[in-house]
């Protein structure tokens, strides 16, 4: 494995992004939140996230950051999250410039 | 500004709405209780409010009757009635461009909400989210359990207060008052019946019961009834009856009364039988007087 510089190391591969996301929402959908159970009646049945990224081609795996000012978006990623009736979570990207 | 996690922003208006719909519930049950039911101070039972008034209204045959009404007062109570059946957020975030990491080195993302104004250009916000929500299903469970409740709500009939005893009905249940006689004495062979108009006037008859009266005559065959010899009266008025001298009375010694019986019947709630008779005597020449009723049982 290569060694990454500091800045390297705070960027982000798709599948932490991924792991992140699909943990996160999961939680949210689940109702695994402040609330009591009985009190979790509006429930998200879709969530559409569309993200502005700029990625960095590394030779582990490409690594990306959100963009920014300084840094201008290369990629936009568009994860959409779907809750169909028992079923769990469901997460995928739609496209990805 | 302080940063949040990006699931601390999707939450934050679900959670949100969620509350909102909470104390929605318990404000519907606070209002109901408060309006709908007082709570009697005796008991601690909830009793159902209820709005109260009277009004005259006229009946087609010209009688005015006063109506007496009684609504629960929840009919008239809009409560409950503002819910979230779906929504949808739409809403611009500025995460920070890298990524931190939390103390298991898994990847979190911290951010804050982009300024709106500038969403368009997409220099403020770099993810853009869209939630749409709806009004679950209740899980199955909630539902048999809703339903198993259900059965459980149970309507029982206030055991009613003992009712009031029957009123007694005294040996003197008939007052009678004798309008007319005519013609105003008796003799055998007369060609018209006689006459007798009474008004019955008694406190005794309600609608549960009636008073049966069955005619004679004192000798026994000294009166002819040519119809019926009984009649029958649910409330006070005039009844009149109507007979013939029968041609015997001539052998009568001019001493003997002659006299018309009426034998007055009624049933009590308990079943029993009352009697009491009524007579009268009946004048056998014009120069007699005027007949008075005798209402008390004969011996």
């Amino acid at each position: 494995m290569v060694k990454q510089t500091n800045s390297e190391m705070a960027r982000f591969s798709l599948s932490d992004l991924d792991l992140y996301l699909c943990t996160g929402l999961y939680t949210i959908a689940n109702a695994d939140l402040t609330l009591k159970s009985w009190q979790y009646q509006i429930c998200p049945i879709e969530i559409n996230l569309q993200m502005a990224l700029v990625i960095y081609p590394s030779r582990t795996g490409d690594l990306f950051e959100f963009a920014s000012e300084e840094h201008p978006a290369t990629t936009h990623v568009h994860y959409h999250y779907q809750r169909e009736p028992h079923q769990l979570t469901r997460l995928e990207i739609l496209n990805m410039e | 500004m302080a940063d949040f996690d990006l699931m601390e922003l999707i939450s934050a208006p679900i959670i949100a709405m969620n509350e909102a719909e909470s104390d929605n519930a318990a404000r519907f049950v606070e209002l109901l209780n408060e309006f709908a039911f007082r709570k009697n101070e005796d008991t601690g039972e909830s009793v159902l409010e209820k709005l109260k008034f009277s009004f005259d209204r006229v009946d087609p045959d010209g009688q005015t009757r006063t109506q007496n009404v009684e609504i629960p007062l929840i009919h008239f109570l809009p409560i409950g009635g503002i819910a979230i059946d779906q929504a949808t957020l739409n809403y611009a975030l500025k995460l920070d461009p890298q990524g931190d990491t939390d103390p298991n080195g898994k990847l979190r993302l911290k951010g804050r909400l982009a300024d709106s104004s500038e969403k368009e250009t997409g220099l403020s916000g770099n993810v853009n989210i869209e939630i749409k929500l709806k009004q679950i299903d209740l899980p199955q469970g909630v539902l048999s359990m809703l339903e198993t409740t259900q059965s459980a709500t149970v309507q029982t009939e206030k055991e009613k207060a003992p009712q009031e005893p029957l009123p007694i009905i005294p040996d003197d249940f008939v007052s009678a008052q004798l309008l007319e006689l005519a013609p105003r004495y008796i003799e055998a062979g007369q060609d018209n019946m006689t006459t007798i108009l009474f008004e019955f006037d008694d406190a005794v008859l309600t609608n549960q019961s009636h008073i049966d009266f069955e005619l004679s005559s004192w000798p026994k065959s000294a009166l002819e009834f040519e119809d019926k010899n009984t009649f029958s009266m649910t409330r006070r008025g005039k009844q009149q009856i109507q007979f013939l001298a029968s041609p015997i009375i001539d052998e009568y010694s001019s001493k003997t009364d002659i006299k018309l019986r009426i034998l007055a019947r009624v049933r009590a709630a308990d079943g029993d039988i009352k009697e009491q008779q009524i007579s009268i005597f009946l004048p056998r020449s014009k120069d007699a007087e005027t007949p008075a009723l005798n209402l008390s049982k004969d011996k």
